[in-house]
């Protein structure tokens, strides 16, 4: 490993330090802000955005990066074989295999970097959102920040289990305290509703243990994903069980029909941070986990269960865009339009292909850039216009000229319009899975095809950009409604700020889509071998 | 061998810039004319790049080399994975090159034109926007793969949404209209459903042909290298056709053009001349080796379609152009039919006929709009019932919509590419090769070109007749020639228009010269092109003739006789103050048509015609079906079952909460309201022991004794120095002794 | 120099006892401040003679009588200037009557 840092023995690495700064830093947070409110905002743009500045070193050190002397340099070797890098790992409770170990590879660095920058924008969004507590408000946000990167950065089931628990905490009190007017029934239903499915997960996992300590007999469990993935679980019943119980847990994480109604409640109900980080990276630990499931740990399992997720997932892509169609809050248009899009990291999975992996992976990364830009947008009008109903935004571009211009584009990228991020993931994943021979469903005896599943899946497309163009000529176009009159467009430099990282990035994603394909080669072609 | 080529790559990316440049900085900027200046300067600059590149192309393909030599790509790597590779260059070629010539110049000429047609409603957002929409449709034009073409096309297709819709802020559009709003969306959607269709086309074709570049396929296709399923292989050229008929505006998919009116002029002109509808037939000319292919190996039925679908838009927006009233829906509907007529031309006779007309029809479709704008722009109107005698007052507009006019009717440099498309339609139904079903309806479709051909020149000559002759019916606006910003270019284009008449013109009769047949050459080389046929040439000729005939004897107004018009009254009226000054042979093909305009069958007809075969009404009840039935059923389940599923198994187990919560209060808190009394009474006991014992016998007595020894050490401390010092000495002396017995240290 | 050096030492103590004799006894500070000069001195035989007995290139001694010397004009200046401050203060420089310290 690449130490940064040593006290005596105890070896720091970056990743440790990405992921433990931030919690070391909320209760200090909270402190400055008692001084005076500013300070805790202040202090916590300072953090996240030493996060982000880590998580880039990170990715130069993974790059091997002629920036960085080559004593920083990461050991590659390993990636190719589905292993880590920067590895980090302690000795915790060596009798039931449990270790404190971190670890990067191609799938989880690009969802590292994309929470250093999603909560940095988030940060920037609260400046003007959020006036009552601020000091508590930061401090959660920092906590949340740890859980997040925690699931992405951990190579070892507790860890990554405690890290993914770890994030209801802080987002209970973000909708419960900050949120709209059902707040606190919204927190406590996505509280018991995630927490609901971790459990099950956690005992998916839990299983998963038992059947290692099984197979690997005298040398006992373990909870390491670099042993577990070196493992040949096959089809068993009870491991095909026990993938059920994780698929569960990911796939309401995720989320997808018919696990996704707290979704839109929490995103409508929380603060508008805390939906643009909900969207952007919560979300994304249930693709994580099941591409991290689906690709190392159980790929046999999953190869059984590829048609159940192919159909969730073309289910999700269009009951999304569907129910979309008829929303009158904008933010819960956009929440629905999650439930669609993330229907096609599914699809991608379904395929076992390099092509449909790229594919769910872009759309992980484009759909973490665009929806928070989307959320944004939608506070910031609701901040402005009082109200967020659709009629009644009619014809706001008059009096908020920029974010109408800005929600176009928005749209535009979320519909998946070539050149910007969102195309890219829609055009892999549907050669992926055009080219998928499909499967016959067992007991059923009724086969799936790519080539159905994804003719049908083209509508979702049509359907994705008749909501959004709808909702664009009720709101954006047309004569400006009375009741607007005090609306007033976007003016603090921090909300130029968050508008114009989240644009750059769907730009540049859009334009140079090599630049996130090339970071995951080795994951991707490591998938891809797992499915021969 | 080509110098210049690599330059192809500054043709789109310059306006693109010039976009972003425009965002940004163009408010300070040229403020006068809304930045038109960077427009002016990026377009230019384009055409001028164009000029260069397809100029030594085309040169040197006059000097003879062969088209091999003279196909210039350069492309680098823009993505890879898996197997997947995709590229991201240019491709320069006979057919970019002229489309791009004519794109270049029509988007230049428009720019020109929008400095004083814009002059109050521009804005820096509009000449972005134009910017982009030129771009994407030079990019397009250069596209060496099918995901670059997509990427531009995509783009086309956001930028016409966004200036079809650029008035969006209006309040109230005239009766009939749509709202601007709702026709960009309608445009980006409908178009939007074939992009799909485009879309599935390309991914099944790269997965049997494993690269998107065309060039590539084109050589897999002409080794023999390729084998895919007959079926798969027309399922794919249908599906690729679809985007064609969604972004070109064919017959299932036409439904948004005539909506896309609700743009500015300039806007329309675009769309219709030169980007946004030429990208379909383009995308159909560039992936013709496809179709060929496609159509060989499906016995004809890929192109039969194509040409099926042309045949049938060509007379159907022809006959709905019949009964328009507005000046811009009127040219909408010719646009459909001449796009009907390029399909047609795709599909019997190769894609050179076709191109052939989309470079003629750019010329004289923006020359009309530009007019037309001017037209508007002058009189304040779009309707042309209200319009009338203008000739008078603009005396350039007049002349240069006379000369468009005549072209698009057939009698100038259209002639030429309808005629070949007309004449190929014929030879393809006579002689296929094919079976007897397919040449029938080949020659199906080449009676309806006919057919149009005549409907043509009598719906456009309708109009001018309308616009320029008779009296002004319009009273109380001033009318006024355009200024010189406006009338330039459409001088340009109506000068265009003459020479390519007369170069084509003599192409007739110096086979060598003729344009069609080097166009063959270049485009299609191998192919052998059609001589200019007389019989076919001159019963077209006379068929313009007799359409223009037409429109003379029913709409031309002397310059005392006053039209009136009554809404609900299907037709005309002529009121004559002068009886002398009409005469009597108009006057009786007049009321015979009126006649039959009047009874019931022709005002159904009318009706038909006016809501366009009410193919309009008919989507608009499918998708408000699928709207409030199919998706408000989806929300009413989201709410009703999966809302209430959750909701129920939390009331579930509320209500268990409920049975804990009586254990807990009747059982539960018992017990531990009994260990608390049996704790409280054992803590008394303890509390007792606490206070006798420990506190008064053990602490309080040490706390005593402390006080009292501090009182007898007290007397020491005297405050006289001189005992301190003898402290000190005793101090120094015992512990002197103490060293001396203890460590036997001795002082000496 | 062939005396013995225990002479030095026992000169050094009759003195350091005349001086503690008249530290306790006298009742000025301005004598007492005079019979600690005194102490003073018989400490800084004492480190001469330690000095020269022991080594003769061992200058440590003798650089210590003079820092001594020079902390006893310090602290003659010192104390001078205290009991300057208390005669200010009480019109006395009798010892016995400052007895604060008392407990």
């Amino acid at each position: 490993m690449v130490t940064l840092f040593s006290f005596g023995d105890l070896e720091i690495g970056i990743l440790t330090l990405i992921f433990l700064l931030p919690i070391l830093a909320a209760f200090p947070t909270w402190l400055v802000g008692r001084i005076r409110n500013e300070f805790s905002k202040y202090f916590a743009l300072i953090i996240s955005g030493l996060v982000m500045i880590l998580a880039v070193f990170a990715w130069l050190m993974f790059e091997n990066s002629s920036f960085l002397p080559a004593s920083l340099h990461a050991d590659r070797t390993t990636l190719a074989s589905g292993g880590f890098t920067l590895v980090e790992e302690i000795v915790w409770i060596d009798a039931v295999g449990m270790n404190y170990s971190l670890g990067i590879d191609g799938l989880s660095l690009p969802l590292v970097l994309l929470a250093g920058f999603i909560f940095l924008v988030a940060v920037l969004a609260s400046f003007k959102d959020i006036e009552n507590r601020q000091p508590a408000y930061y401090a959660m946000l920092m906590l949340l920040e740890t859980g997040v990167i925690g699931t992405f950065v951990a190579t070892d089931f507790i860890i990554f289990y405690i890290a993914w628990e770890l994030v209801l905490v802080p987002m209970f009190f973000l909708i419960g305290i900050w949120g709209g007017e059902k707040r606190e029934y919204a927190a406590i239903y996505f509280f018991i509703y995630t927490h609901v499915a971790s459990l099950v997960m956690l005992l998916g996992i839990i299983g998963i243990w038992l059947e290692s300590a099984n197979i690997r007999g005298t040398l006992g469990g373990s909870f390491s994903f670099n042993i577990l993935s070196q493992l040949d679980f096959g089809t068993g019943p009870f491991i095909l069980l026990v993938f059920l119980a994780l698929l569960f847990g990911f796939i309401v994480k995720v989320p997808s029909v018919p696990f996704h109604t707290w979704l839109p409640l929490a995103h409508v109900e929380a603060p508008t941070p805390g939906s643009m980080i909900l969207a952007g990276l919560l979300l994304k630990m249930g693709g994580y986990g099941l591409l991290r499931v689906s690709g190392w740990l159980l790929p046999e399992a999953m190869a059984e269960f590829a048609w159940l997720i192919a159909i969730i997932g073309l289910i999700s892509l269009l009951y999304g865009s569907w129910v979309a169609l008829r929303q009158v809050d904008m933010k819960s248009l956009v929440a629905y339009s999650s439930v669609g899009h993330m229907g096609i990291v599914l699809l991608g999975v379904a395929t076992q292909t390099p092509e449909g992996f790229a594919g769910a992976m872009y759309m992980q990364i484009a759909h973490g850039i665009i929806s928070p830009l989307m959320f944004f947008l939608a506070g910031t009008i609701g901040h402005s216009a009082h109200t967020r109903d659709i009629p009644k935004l009619k014809g706001f571009a008059k009096k908020m000229p920029l974010t109408a211009g800005v929600l176009v584009f928005g749209s535009f990228a979320s519909a998946g319009l070539p050149g910007l991020a969102g195309f890219w993931s829609e055009l892999l994943a549907f050669v992926a899975l055009f080219n998928w021979e499909g499967q016959v469903i067992p007991g059923l005896n009724i086969g799936v095809t790519g080539l159905f599943l994804a003719m049908i899946g083209v509508l979702g497309i049509i359907f994705t950009a008749a909501y959004y163009l709808w909702m664009l000529q009720r709101t954006v176009f047309g004569d400006v409604n009375p009741e607007l009159e005090h609306a007033h467009d976007i003016s603090h430099l921090s909300q130029y700020l968050t508008i114009a990282f989240l644009c750059f990035f769907v730009l540049l994603l859009g334009i140079f889509p090599s630049l996130l394909l090339d970071l995951m080669t080795t994951a991707t072609n490591f998938f891809g071998t797992q499915f021969i | 061998m080509l110098i210049f080529s690599d330059l192809a790559f500054l043709i789109p990316l310059i306006p693109i810039l010039a976009a972003f440049f425009t965002i940004f900085f163009g408010k300070y900027i040229d403020k006068k004319a809304h930045s038109n200046l960077i427009a002016l300067v990026s377009l230019g600059v384009s055409f001028i790049l164009t000029l260069i590149v397809s100029g030594e192309l085309l040169l040197h393909l006059f000097l003879g080399n062969p088209v091999e030599d003279v196909t210039y790509k350069n492309a680098f790597e823009w993505l890879s994975v898996g197997n997947i590779e995709i590229e991201i260059g240019i491709l320069v070629d006979p057919l970019s090159s002229l489309v791009s010539l004519m794109v270049a110049l029509v988007a230049f000429l428009v720019v020109i034109y929008s400095r004083s047609y814009m002059a109050h409603e521009g804005s820096v957002r509009y000449y972005a926007e134009i910017n982009m929409f030129a771009a994407a449709m030079l990019g397009l034009c250069f596209s060496p793969n099918m995901v670059q073409l997509f990427l531009f096309w995509e783009i086309m297709g956001v930028c016409s949404y966004l200036l079809i819709g650029y008035f969006y802020d209006k309040e109230t559009v005239p009766e009939g209209q749509p709202h601007p709003a709702s026709a960009a969306k309608k445009a980006f959607l409908t178009t939007k459903v074939g992009d799909v269709f485009l879309f599935v086309g390309i991914i099944l074709l790269y997965l049997e042909a494993h690269t998107f570049d065309f060039l590539e396929i084109r050589h897999l296709l002409e080794e023999g290298l390729l084998h895919i399923d007959p079926m798969l292989f027309v399922l794919i050229a249908v599906l690729i056709f679809g985007g064609a008929v969604g972004k070109s505006a064919q017959f299932p998919l036409h439904v948004w053009l005539p909506d896309a009116m609700a743009g500015p002029t300039t806007v329309s002109c675009l769309i219709h001349s030169a980007t946004m509808v030429k990208a379909g037939i383009f995308l159909i000319a560039r992936s013709y080796f496809i179709f060929e292919h496609a159509n060989e190996v499906g016995n004809g039925n890929a192109l039969l379609i194509i040409a099926l679908i042309g045949g049938f838009t060509a007379i159907l927006s022809g006959t709905i152009a019949l009964v328009q009233t507005d000046i811009k829906g009127i040219l909408a509907y010719s646009t459909i039919s001449q796009l009907g007529y390029m399909t047609v031309g795709l599909g019997v006779g190769g894609m050179a006929v076709a191109v052939f007309h989309i470079i003629n029809h750019g010329i004289f479709k923006a020359l009309l709009f530009l007019s037309a704008g001017s037209v508007i722009h002058g009189s304040g109107t779009q309707d042309i019932r209200e319009m009338g005698g203008l000739k008078q007052k603009m005396p350039d507009t007049w002349k240069v919509m006379l000369i468009g006019s005549l072209s698009l009717a057939g009698l100038g440099n259209g002639f030429f590419s309808k005629d070949a498309i007309i004449l190929h339609a014929l030879e393809r139904g006579l002689h296929s090769g094919f079976s007897l079903l397919h040449d029938q309806l080949i020659l199906l479709v080449w009676l309806s070109t006919v057919i149009t051909a005549f409907l043509t020149a009598f719906y456009i000559f309708r109009l001018w007749f309308l616009v320029f002759l008779g009296s002004n019916r319009l009273q109380g606006h001033h009318i006024h020639e355009s200024d010189r910003w406006m009338t330039i270019p459409l001088w340009v284009l109506a000068i265009l228009s003459l020479i390519l008449t007369a170069y084509f013109t003599i192409g007739i009769f110096i086979p060598d010269l003729s344009f069609e047949h080097l166009l063959v050459g270049w485009l299609e080389p191998g192919v052998h092109a059609l001589p200019f046929n007389w019989m076919v040439g001159l019963t077209s000729i006379l068929l313009a003739i007799l359409g223009i005939g037409l429109a003379y004897m029913l709409y031309y107004p002397r310059s005392n006789a006053i039209a009136i018009f009554h809404k609900g009254d299907p037709s005309f009226k002529f009121e004559v103050k002068n009886p002398d000054i009409i005469t009597n042979s108009q006057r009786v093909f007049r009321s015979i048509i009126r006649s039959i305009k009047i009874s019931p069958l022709g005002r159904g007809l009318q009706r038909i015609l006016e809501k366009g075969y009410y193919i309009d009404d008919l989507y608009l009840k499918f998708v408000y079906a699928v709207d409030s039935g199919y998706c408000a059923g989806m929300f009413w389940i989201e709410r009703n079952i999966f809302d209430q599923a959750v909701r129920t198994v939390g009331l579930i187990g509320y209500e268990l909460c409920g049975v804990s919560k009586w254990w807990d209060e009747q059982v539960i808190d018992r017990i531990v309201q009994l260990t608390a009394r049996a704790s409280v009474a054992l803590c008394g006991l303890a509390k007792q022991t606490d206070e006798r014992i420990i506190d008064h016998g053990i602490i309080r007595r040490t706390a005593r004794n402390v006080m009292k020894s501090g009182t007898y050490l007290r007397r020491i401390q005297t405050g006289v120095v001189e005992n301190y010092a003898l402290y000190t000495l005793v101090g120094a002396i015992s512990i002197i002794l103490v060293m001396i017995i203890i460590a036997g240290v001795s002082p000496l | 120099m062939n005396i013995a050096p225990w002479i030095f030492i026992v000169l050094a103590l009759l003195l350091f006892l005349v001086g503690f004799a008249g530290f306790i006894k006298s009742q000025s500070a301005i004598r007492m401040l005079i019979a600690i000069e005194i102490m003073l001195n018989s400490a800084n035989i004492n480190f001469a003679i330690f000095a020269l007995y022991n080594d003769t290139s061992f200058v440590t001694g003798h650089v210590a009588v003079i820092i001594s010397i020079a902390i006893a004009a310090a602290e003659a200046a010192v104390g001078l200037g205290i009991i300057l401050a208390i005669n200010r203060m009480h019109g006395t420089v009798e010892a016995t009557d400052f007895v604060e310290l008392r407990g």
